[in-house]
C-alpha cells in the first residue's frame, strides 16, 4: 500500500514538515501532496526512504528545481526516461504527438510494400533522445511481443543530433537504457570539424545479425544551423544512417526571446538555453552569462525576434527546390516529417516549409488544444 | 480419448468431468445411504429388541442424510456455476453523509479491505489507485482497492451499498456520536490482456480522452508534471479520472481499467435484470443506495441489515478478519434466492 500522506508526514521531522508546507504553498496543495508521494515512491525503489534524503529532495524543489531532475527520470510513453540538468526535459505535448506519429508509420506500413526494411529516422536537437527513443520502441517491438507498445515489428535505424555535449551524452545513456545499440561512427562528426575531437558516441554494441529485429539509436553532436550539416557531416556518416530519411522529427527551440524572458523560474533557471530559445543569434549572454553558437546566414537568421530560426533550417533541409550536387534530399520520397512548434507558430512553419515546396502539410494539436505540430508529406 | 489426455476435446471432457465431479460425489453418497436404509428396514421388526433399538437409530440417522440430500445439497447443485468466478475486483469507496468523519471511515474501510484482500491463504493482489486524495486529517475523498486475482469479485460484490458509522469522531471534541456514512461500490475487474476482440466492451471511437488542467502556452515554456487524463465514453456518459501515476501513459492505461469494470458491471446489472424480466418475478433488484450495514463503536457491533446478522466484535472486523462471516451468509442467502428463482420457474413451466 502506498504512503499515507499525512499520517507519514505527521511521523516525519520537522523539517520535511516546513518544507512541504512551503512546496504547497509555492504549486498548490495537491501537486505537492502528490509530489511528496512520488519522491517517497523514488526513494523506496532506491531503499534510501530516510527522511533526510527527502528533505534534501525537497529543498531542492522547494528552490525552484524540476521535479524531473530532482528524481532523475520522467515517464515518456512506456519508457522512463533519465534527465539531467540542463538537458531539456521531454514534455506530455511531445509525449502525445510522438506516440501519434509512430502510430502512423505503423499504419502507413501495413498497406504498404517492403515491411521488411528498416526504417530510417533522424531528430534533430534530440535532447534527451525522446522522440527517436519512443517511436523505435513503438515500431520494433520484436516478435516476442518485445518493448513496443503497437506489436508493430519494423526496426528502426535513428540518428539523433544535438549541439549540446551533455545532451548527446544522455540521450547515449537513454539508448542503452531502452535496449538501443548505436551504429559504429568512425568519423569525429563535431560540430565545427575540428580534428581535436574525439567521437562522442561509442558503440554499445555492433548491429550484428542477432540484433537483426533491435532498434538502434546513434546520437551526436552536431549543429543543424550549420552550412556543412547536411552536406558534409550526415553525407559522411555510415550508410545505414546516411541520408535520406524515412522520417524527419524536431522538437527545435522556439521560444521568442520576448518570451524567454517570462518563462518559469523552474524552466528558464534550469533548462539549457540552447535547447529553448528559437533566437540564437540574440544576446543571451546578457541573460546567461553564456556565449550562445554562432549562427551562420542572414541577420533574420541570427534571431530576428520570432523564435523561426530553426525552422528555417529545417525548411531548407526538408526542401526539394534548392538541391545542388552536394546536396541529397534529406526525405525521402513518401517520406514524413514532424516539427513541434511553439504555441501560434504553427501557420507560420506550416508557411516556411510549403515555400520550400512540400506540398502536403498538416497542422496537429497537442492535448490541451494547442497547434503543436507542423506534419509534412514529401 | 488421445493418451495424454492433452487434446483440445480431451480437455473439454476432462474439465466436464470435473465439473460433474460434486454431483456424482453426491449421487453416490445418496444411494449408498438409501442402500443402506433398505436392508435396515426389515431389521425394524427384527426379534431381537436391541437389535431393533439400534435398527430404529441408524435409520434415523439414515433418513436424516436423505433429507439433507433432497433438501440442501441436490438443489445447491443445480445452481448454475458463477459466470463471473474468474474476475478481481475494483472496490470503489466514497464519503457519503458525515464531512471529515466520512472521509476518515472511508480510510477505516479500505483498510479493512485491503487486510482482508491481501490476508494470507487468499493469492490476490491489491493497490490502492486514487492515493492521491487524501484530506488532510487522513481520510480520503475518494478511493479504489484494486484486488487481483480470481474469486475477488464474487466474494467481494456483496459489500457495494451504503456503510453507516456511529461513533465519536477523533475531531469531536464534545464527546458527541455522529452518524456518518461511506458508500462502496465493488465492479468486476478485467484483465487487460483478457479482453479483446468480441468480448470488447467499447469501441474507441466512442472514448473520449481528455487531459485536465490548462497548460498555458505548453511545450517548451513549461515542465510542469502533468499527467491527469479523464476518459468519458460517450454513450453511457461514464468517465473516469486518473491522477496517480507521473505517467500519463500510465494513468491512460488505468483509466481504461476502471472503464472497462464499470461497462462491465453494468452489462452484468443489465444481463441480470433481463433474466428477472424474463421470468416476471418480483424478486427485488439491488439497491445501491440502501444502507446495507452498521458499525457500532460503542456497543463494539456490526450488523448486517440485509441478512439480519450482527457480531459484538468490532475490532476483529476492523482487522478484516470477521469479514468473511458477513460474506458466508450473504452468500448463502444469494444461493437461496437463486434457488427459490429456479423452483419458481420450474413451477411455472
Amino acid at each position: 500500500m502506498r504512503h499515507h500522506l499525512s499520517v507519514a508526514l505527521s511521523r516525519s521531522s520537522p523539517l520535511v514538515r516546513e518544507l512541504t508546507e512551503r512546496l504547497a504553498s509555492a504549486i498548490g496543495c495537491e501537486s505537492a501532496r502528490q509530489e511528496v508521494r512520488w519522491m517517497r515512491d523514488a526513494l523506496q525503489e532506491q531503499h534510501e526512504a530516510r527522511d533526510e534524503e527527502l528533505s534534501r529532495m525537497l529543498a531542492r524543489r522547494v528552490a525552484g528545481e524540476p521535479l524531473q531532475y530532482i528524481l532523475g527520470t520522467t515517464p515518456f510513453g512506456p519508457l522512463s526516461l533519465l534527465t539531467r540538468a540542463p538537458v531539456l526535459i521531454p514534455r506530455p505535448e511531445t509525449e502525445d504527438w510522438a506516440l501519434r506519429l509512430a502510430e502512423l508509420v505503423r499504419r502507413n506500413r501495413e498497406v504498404g510494400q517492403n515491411k521488411s526494411t528498416r526504417l530510417k529516422v533522424l531528430d534533430l536537437c534530440t535532447g534527451t533522445g525522446c522522440i527517436p527513443l519512443l517511436l523505435g520502441t513503438m515500431l520494433s517491438g520484436d516478435e516476442q511481443g518485445g518493448v513496443g507498445g503497437l506489436g508493430g515489428t519494423v526496426p528502426v535505424d535513428a540518428l539523433g543530433a544535438d549541439v549540446a555535449t551533455e545532451a548527446v551524452q544522455l540521450a547515449q545513456e537513454n539508448g542503452v537504457r531502452c535496449g538501443f545499440v548505436s551504429v559504429d561512427i568512425d568519423v569525429d562528426v563535431d560540430v565545427n570539424n575540428t580534428a581535436a575531437n574525439t567521437p562522442i558516441a561509442k558503440p554499445s554494441t555492433k548491429p550484428g545479425p542477432e540484433n537483426h529485429y533491435k532498434p538502434t539509436f546513434t546520437p551526436i553532436r552536431a549543429d543543424i544551423l550549420s552550412p556543412s550539416f547536411s552536406s558534409q557531416i550526415l553525407a559522411s556518416l555510415p550508410r545505414r544512417l546516411r541520408p535520406p530519411y524515412d522520417i524527419l522529427t524536431s522538437n527545435p527551440p522556439y521560444i521568442p526571446l520576448r518570451e524567454y524572458t517570462e518563462l518559469p523560474a523552474s524552466v528558464r533557471d534550469w533548462e539549457d538555453p540552447r535547447a529553448l530559445l528559437g533566437d540564437p543569434g540574440a544576446d543571451l549572454g546578457q541573460i546567461q552569462g553564456t556565449s550562445p553558437p554562432e549562427p551562420a546566414g542572414t541577420d533574420q537568421e541570427r534571431g530576428g525576434g520570432d523564435g523561426l530560426t530553426f525552422y528555417r533550417a529545417l525548411a531548407r533541409l526538408v526542401s526539394i527546390r534548392s538541391l545542388n550536387a552536394m546536396e541529397r534530399p534529406l526525405v525521402k520520397e513518401g517520406g514524413m516529417f514532424a516539427f513541434e512548434v511553439g504555441r501560434g507558430q504553427a501557420r507560420a512553419v506550416e508557411e516556411l516549409v510549403r515555400g520550400a515546396g512540400v506540398r502536403e502539410t498538416e497542422v496537429w494539436k497537442d492535448p490541451w488544444g494547442v497547434e503543436r505540430v507542423v506534419f509534412g508529406r514529401v | 480419448m488421445s493418451e495424454d489426455m492433452s487434446s483440445p476435446d480431451d480437455i473439454a471432457r476432462l474439465k466436464q468431468a470435473k465439473e460433474l465431479e460434486p454431483l456424482c460425489e453426491a449421487w453416490s453418497e445418496y444411494a449408498s445411504a438409501r442402500a443402506a436404509l433398505r436392508e435396515t428396514i426389515p431389521l425394524l421388526s427384527d426379534s431381537d429388541p436391541s437389535m431393533r433399538a439400534l435398527a430404529a437409530e441408524e435409520a434415523a440417522s439414515l433418513t436424516e442424510t436423505l433429507s439433507n440430500h433432497i433438501s440442501t445439497r441436490f438443489p445447491s447443485l443445480v445452481l448454475p456455476r458463477s459466470r463471473t468466478a474468474h474476475l478481481g475486483a475494483l472496490l470503489e469507496l466514497k464519503p457519503g453523509v458525515g464531512g471529515d468523519e466520512a472521509a476518515l471511515f472511508a480510510a477505516d474501510l479500505l483498510r479493512v479491505y485491503a487486510r482482508f484482500a491481501g490476508s494470507v491463504g487468499r493469492k490476490w493482489q491489491t493497490a490502492v489507485l486514487g492515493a492521491g486524495s487524501m484530506t488532510d486529517t487522513g481520510g480520503v475523498k475518494e478511493v479504489t482497492l484494486e484486488v487481483r486475482g480470481a474469486g475477488a469479485y464474487d466474494a467481494l460484490r456483496w459489500e457495494s451499498g451504503v456503510h453507516r458509522v456511529q461513533r465519536v469522531p477523533a475531531t469531536e471534541s464534545n464527546g458527541r456520536v455522529h452518524t456518518s456514512t461511506v458508500a462502496c461500490l465493488v465492479l468486476p475487474l478485467v484483465e487487460e490482456d483478457a479482453s479483446h476482440g468480441e468480448d470488447e466492451l467499447f469501441s474507441m471511437d466512442d472514448v473520449r480522452v481528455e487531459v485536465m488542467r490548462a497548460r498555458g502556452a505548453g511545450g517548451q515554456h513549461v515542465n510542469k508534471t502533468e499527467s491527469a487524463v479523464r476518459l468519458t465514453h460517450v454513450p453511457t456518459g461514464i468517465t473516469v479520472s486518473m491522477q496517480d501515476e507521473r505517467s500519463q501513459h500510465q494513468n491512460r492505461r488505468r483509466a481504461f481499467q476502471v472503464l472497462r469494470s464499470r461497462l462491465l458491471d453494468q452489462k452484468i446489472t443489465r444481463d441480470i435484470a433481463d433474466r428477472r424480466a424474463a421470468r416476471r418475478s418480483l424478486v427485488r433488484t439491488v439497491d445501491r443506495s440502501e444502507k446495507i450495514r452498521t458499525y457500532n463503536y460503542a456497543q463494539e457491533r456490526v450488523t448486517d441489515h440485509r441478512i439480519g446478522l450482527s457480531i459484538m466484535n468490532l475490532s476483529s472486523f476492523l482487522e478484516g478478519e470477521a469479514l468473511q462471516v458477513f460474506l458466508d451468509g450473504l452468500q448463502r442467502r444469494a444461493d437461496e434466492e437463486a434457488m427459490e428463482e429456479l423452483m419458481g420457474d420450474m413451477e411455472k413451466s
